[in-house]
């Protein structure tokens, strides 16, 4: 199957007076991807998310989504897409369930949809016995929640959260991230954040936003490989004998280091020593418990992104 | 439009404004006639120096009826104002408008709804406190002509439908409700100020419609209403389109 771009910038800017907000931002989305969007504060993501949703225009560039030209006209890529502004608002008058259901009357649901959409959607984010409370009394993680049902009423294609965990306590954080979990099946997911530890957990790509630029867009694995630090622990166990002349030998050898059961071994070339360290050891007869290349966090990645400037 | 419909009426009814506008304009319908025939009496109470002597000739039912439309432009239109003055504003600044928008409905639309359902509570509560009004002016002072006040009303209406079409422009116009409301009342005083310029004036404004409305009541036939009543008209499609080329050039 041929795999479409469902979201695609091409050099957008954005001025707002003076200060240019984004500069030539490009990047493209395939389909059913959940997107990581990232980037230190006033990095330009939410102005991002604003344009990719029609709600602010760029000054320049194309923006495409769900095969739609945004930037031209807005309003026909509504029914395509759901959106989570970074601080929810609702009419807070309303209930949990009216609003959903005001919410279903816009996409013109009929009344036996609305029904079964708006009842579903509470389960679904466990708002169920909240439903006919005020909004005004929810809790912030509960807000959040209903943020989130609003945003998938239409089953969009292409959902955009701005910074939907950000502001929740670990026990809300939790719970919207599996909520992310499970849309990320059905529809493609872009969301900005700069709790980098779920984006680690969540999405397959990220992109990283600095200053109105996009830094690195890449798959996690593509930083896992790109963004290795040089090191492998190996437990080598109690014992199994250990010689290390041949290993000294190697283009790919640096240095190393034995701390107890330990070995550390740094090498100068990642991807070879990766397929012959371990074949090395074992055709020596060393015995390992455990060997493990030192893969960076996401964090570590974005603070090399961010600072390598 | 069957949503926003729904929503605005819901909120006008969560919100109470459903029952303080009717009771403003009540309160200040009764309020004429039983002034009016109470005021012998509280001159009389009053303490003036002995000898004084006033004489008030009976008052007309019509001009009574006329005083109360006087109230109505000034706290009633106020009230209107004070009413309508947050509708947009306040869903931009808490940021719903974003989250509302961002849907399958239009500017226009959500722009509409909340005109139609705002003039039709601001027509309910105008006729119920000039219906009012006028029942107790004819108990209290004398003959009320009903026909005549049904016509003078149709003339007058439209003046009020206009006050909320201005607020409605200067809730999007601001992101302010106090802004919202400032700019709206000074349109208004403006409006009512206009017709003072010259007798063509008199004729076109929107001010005119009150003058036209208190000369019904008293069953006169002056100038012919069908002008100012077109120019309101037309004025309020104006504001309204004015308001919704705002709306669409701001970025939520």
């Amino acid at each position: 199957m041929l795999e479409m771009a469902e979201i695609r910038c091409q050099g957008v800017d954005k001025h707002f007076g003076s200060l240019k907000a984004l500069r030539g931002v490009t990047f493209e989305v395939k389909e059913r991807t959940c997107i990581g969007f990232l980037g230190p504060n006033g990095a330009g993501k939410t102005t991002t998310i604003k344009i990719l949703a029609g709600l602010a225009r760029p000054n320049r560039g194309e923006v495409e989504v769900a095969g739609v030209n945004v930037a031209n006209s807005p309003e026909k890529v509504r029914p395509y897409i759901g959106y989570l502004p970074q601080a929810p608002a609702f009419y807070n008058w309303m209930s949990g369930a009216e609003y959903l259901e005001f919410c279903a009357g816009l996409f013109k649901l009929s009344r036996k949809e609305t029904a079964k959409r708006v009842g579903e959607l509470l389960e679904r984010v466990g708002l169920t016995e909240a439903a006919h409370r005020r909004i005004g009394g929810y809790s912030g993680g509960m807000k959040q929640r209903l943020g989130i049902a609003q945003a998938l009423i239409n089953k969009p294609q292409v959902l955009f959260l701005d910074e939907p965990v950000s502001a929740l306590d670990p026990i809300g954080r939790h719970e919207v991230l599996q909520l992310i979990r499970e849309m990320k099946r059905e529809t493609t997911v872009f969301f900005s954040t700069h709790v980098l530890n779920d984006a680690d957990q969540i999405c397959d790509e990220v992109i990283i936003l600095q200053q109105g630029e996009v830094k690195l867009q890449a798959t996690l694995e593509e930083l896992q490989e790109r963004y290795a630090a040089p090191v492998f622990e190996i437990d080598i166990d109690q014992d199994s004998s250990l010689s290390l002349s041949s290993l000294q030998t190697q283009p790919w050898y640096q240095s190393h280091r034995i701390t107890g059961s330990v070995l550390t071994v740094v090498v100068k070339d990642v991807k070879t020593a990766k397929s012959e360290l371990p074949r090395l050891l074992v055709e020596q007869g060393t015995v390992f418990t455990r060997y493990q290349m030192q893969s960076p966090n996401l964090e570590q990645v974005f603070l090399q992104v961010v600072n390598n400037q | 439009m069957k949503a926003m419909l729904k929503k605005e009426f819901l909120e006008i009814l969560r919100s109470y404004r459903w029952l303080l506008l009717p009771i403003v304009f009540v309160f200040l319908g009764l309020g004429q006639p039983i002034s009016f025939k109470l005021m012998p009496q509280i001159l009389k109470n009053a303490s003036l120096p002995a000898g004084t002597v006033i004489q008030i000739p009976p008052p007309a039912p019509a001009d009574v009826v006329s005083s109360i439309l006087g109230q109505f432009n000034q706290l009633g239109v106020l009230m209107v104002i004070l009413v309508v003055m947050g509708t947009v504003a306040q869903e931009k600044v808490s940021g719903v408008a974003e989250g509302v928008l961002v849907k399958p409905l239009g500017k226009g639309t959500f722009l509409t709804a909340k005109f139609i359902v705002y003039s039709f509570l601001t027509v309910a509560a105008c006729l119920l406190g000039l219906s009012g009004g006028a029942y107790y002016t004819d108990i209290l002072i004398g003959h009320v002509d009903w026909q005549q006040i049904a016509i003078g009303a149709l003339v007058y209406l439209p003046y009020l439908v206009l006050v909320v079409a201005i607020t409605i422009l200067t809730s999007t116009l601001f992101s302010s409700q106090v802004a919202a409301g400032g700019t709206a009342l000074l349109s208004v005083v403006a409006i009512s100020l206009l017709p003072k310029l010259g007798a063509w004036s008199n004729k076109l404004f929107p001010g005119a419609l009150t003058t036209q409305a208190t000369s019904l009541f008293h069953a006169e036939t002056l100038d012919p209403v069908w002008v100012p009543l077109a120019f309101v008209g037309f004025l309020i499609f104006a504001l309204l389109a004015a308001a919704w080329l705002s709306l669409r050039t701001q970025e939520l």
